[in-house]
């Protein structure tokens, strides 16, 4: 029998708790306590309370005695508790417990299973709705209508549909490439001057706002997970997890010549559905 | 001495806390961190505003003064910059979840590797990786509480993810994100994060704790004595609470000083979400990596069967995912047929290497995890050794293909080596 002897009377402090450890434990969490009202710095705060945790740790840890015993097992384990192989071959086979569990798997089921057609029921929408329609002005994040001749090369990063600016999912990238005129299967009639172009910003991938136009390869780039498109070429996807291209928005000139819509999108923007 | 002299300390103490092995300790260590979490949490509640309406921030930082910003982000920068001691709070909550999520995935990495899901144990095990999904989900709702820059991309890739299951995608989505408008979610996550998830967890915890106690912690093998039967260590009950009560304030410890050193999940540099405004470096917490991975590096996909579209959302934020959830929840069962063992044994902690099937299954499933983790940080490797991102992917889905089979041959080959040298 390789039993180690416990301590006869069970936890007892092996030796005097170290008073001063103690009282710098009251110490520092009064410390704390009174800096929080007295607004210190964090790095004050910080270190009061870690000191005062240590503190802790080191008087509550005087409690000594041997902490494992070295055992014959499965013969013995401690006096009051059944052999573990016991305990085991109980547990393993009791009827009832089976027919709970095959009843509550059953009723998992059923309820699933209605979820999934309520779910399924309740109908399917277009998906997203965009303010883009027939006739609506592009506007700048400040509100402004913008001239087609005053789109620089690259582009204006984000536009909005003129009243509502800042709607989310109406955000807009318009771009004037910079290498090449635009071309099939970029829609040519919804293209000013040849190389202005504007697509949804919303990347086809998982819907992060498409944030990058690098210049020298008229490619537009999600920094999310790195989907790149082809403005040149009706944003199609050329590397990365996008399967679609973003959605080009038809695009036409005003009397005056400002940017406006000629119609709403003709796909639906953003990521696929299943 | 004989076995009764031991005194009996409450029982579900020792079955609980086993401080015989270190890697016993992991699931404590996580219940301590999760404690902290409702405590900290509850506090953080007083002066959270779960709301997305543009308010003129009148608080202390220079950087905002002045400024409209979304009443959440508004009520973070308050607890940081104007509330005592709240950057010091804010930065211990967000630790914790480090610690808690990290110390959960270790726990289960160690109830796989030394089979204590054998058995009776096994319903355990499925309660265990409940609570992993569970706390993972906290982890989400809990970082796009901050409403910051990447909490808009957070929450569209979460409902792009939701709404690529066919059928019933997009309702599922709108029941639990309220629409794919990033402004419509916050308050649906609030409650999520504050309430339901930890109520959930609660319950799932109280279900596991209670599991453990019944069916008695797996003990660990020391030796065999001269009659060929193990000896095993066992906790004696002495001393057991005063060491408990140690490792709550070390792990305590450990968080507020990590929260004073390490300025986790500071707002003041990155900014309130706006719509259409992306940053370059958006990423979500570290446990998130291997989803947002999986959709970084699996290839663009879009095919329709029966109605149903497979894209690459679907395959890689969710049936990946599941795919390697379900591996872990059918390993028991596949052991089960295959590697029989008396029910006696199996309360036995293996070591690892007398199962090198396991270890090579194991061996699969973390270099997975970690290549997928590495695909979300690709643009950063790229940046470290000054590659293009396209080949860092490219080098990424190669060694998604051919890495995990061969580090799992590797790791069977060594485990069978070991095991040979020392005979179970
Ligand atoms: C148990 C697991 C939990 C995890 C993993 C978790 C995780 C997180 C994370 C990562 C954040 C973002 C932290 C930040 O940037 O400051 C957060 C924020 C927050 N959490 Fe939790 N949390 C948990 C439990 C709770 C509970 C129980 C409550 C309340 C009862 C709570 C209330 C909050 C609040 C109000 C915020 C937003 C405040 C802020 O960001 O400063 N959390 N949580
Ligand atoms: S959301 Fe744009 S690449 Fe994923």
């Amino acid at each position: 029998m390789t039993g180690v002897r416990p301590g006869a009377a069970g936890d007892r402090l092996r030796r005097p708790v170290p008073v001063g450890v103690g009282a710098v434990a009251a110490a520092l969490l009064v410390a704390f306590v009174a800096g929080v009202f007295l607004d210190w710095p964090t790095s004050a705060l910080g270190l009061a309370l870690t000191g005062a945790l240590l503190a802790v740790a080191v008087v509550v840890g005087q409690v000594r005695g041997p902490v494992a015993r070295e055992l014959v097992w499965p013969d013995e384990r401690c006096p009051g508790d059944a052999p573990v192989a016991t305990a085991a071959a109980a547990a393993v086979a009791t009827p009832v417990r089976r027919r709970w569990v095959l009843g509550g798997l059953g009723g998992l089921g059923v309820g699933a299973l209605t979820g999934v057609g309520l779910l399924a029921w309740s109908g399917r929408d277009g998906g997203p709705v965009t303010a883009w329609r027939r006739g609506v002005h592009l506007v700048t994040a400040e509100g402004q209508r913008i001239r087609a001749a005053d789109v620089p090369v690259g582009g204006f990063g984000t536009v909005w549909p003129e009243g509502s600016v800042r709607a989310d999912l109406s955000a807009v990238v318009l771009v004037r490439l910079a290498t090449q005129e635009a071309q099939p299967p970029t829609v040519l009639d919804w293209v000013v001057g040849d190389r202005i172009v504007a697509y949804s910003k919303i990347c086809t991938h998982a819907g992060c706002p498409v944030g990058l136009y690098q210049e020298d390869t008229d490619s537009l780039f999600c920094p999310c997970h790195q989907a790149t498109f082809d403005a040149a070429r009706g944003a199609v996807p050329t590397f990365g997890p996008a399967s679609r291209p973003l959605p080009q928005l038809p695009l036409g000139v005003d009397g005056d010549g400002f940017l406006v819509a000629t119609d709403g999108f003709p796909t639906p923007i953003g990521p696929v559905r299943g | 001495m004989s076995v009764q002299e031991v005194p009996t300390r409450p029982r579900w103490l020792r079955e609980l806390f086993v401080p015989t092995h270190w890697s016993f300790l992991l699931g404590p260590v996580a219940v301590i961190a999760f404690v902290v979490l409702l405590l900290t949490g509850v506090v953080l509640t007083f002066f959270y505003q779960p709301s997305t309406e543009l308010v003129e921030y009148d608080g202390s930082a220079a950087l905002y003064a002045g400024r409209e910003l979304p009443a959440a982000f508004s009520s973070v920068v308050t607890i940081e910059e104007d509330v005592p001691g709240g950057l010091l709070l804010r930065r211990v909550h967000r630790a914790a979840s480090y610690l808690f999520v990290a110390a959960l995935l270790l726990h289960a990495l160690r109830v796989l590797l030394a089979g204590a899901f054998r058995g009776r144990r096994f319903v355990n095990y499925l309660v265990g990786l409940v609570l992993l999904a569970l706390a993972l989900a906290l982890g989400w709702t809990g970082q796009n509480l901050v409403y910051d820059v990447v909490t808009g991309s957070s929450v569209r890739i979460g409902y792009t993810i939701a709404a690529s299951i066919p059928y019933v995608g997009t309702e599922l989505a709108d029941l639990v994100f309220a629409g794919p408008d990033v402004d419509d979610v916050v308050a649906r996550l609030f409650w999520l994060h504050v309430l339901l998830l930890p109520v959930a967890f609660l319950l799932g915890l109280a279900a596991h704790l209670w599991l453990v106690v019944s069916h008695r912690h797996t003990v660990l093998p020391r030796r065999r004595d001269t009659d060929g039967r193990w000896l095993v260590a066992v906790p004696t009950g002495v001393g057991l609470r005063s060491r408990a009560a140690q490792l709550v304030a070390l792990v305590c410890a450990l968080l507020v000083l990590a929260a004073t050193l390490v300025p986790f999940g500071d707002v003041t540099h990155i900014g309130p979400f706006l719509p259409g405004v992306a940053g370059n470096d958006m990423y979500p917490d570290w446990y998130l990596f291997p989803m947002e991975g999986a959709i970084l590096l699996l290839p663009a996909v879009d095919v329709t069967v029966l109605g149903a579209t497979i894209t690459n959302p679907l395959l890689g934020g969710v049936l990946l995912p599941a795919a390697l959830g379900g591996a872990a929840l059918l390993w028991p069962l596949l052991e089960a047929l295959f590697r029989r063992r008396s029910p006696a044994e199996q309360d036995l902690s293996e070591h690892p290497f007398h199962a090198p099937v396991r270890v090579a299954f194991v061996a699969l499933l973390v270099t997975v995890t970690v290549l997928l983790s590495l695909g979300a940080a690709s643009d950063v490797i790229a940046q470290v050794i000054g590659a293009p991102v396209a080949t860092v992917i490219r080098v990424l889905r190669a060694s998604l293909v051919v890495a995990p089979p061969v580090l799992a041959l590797l790791a069977y080959w060594y485990a069978r080596r070991r095991s040979r040298q020392q005979p179970a």
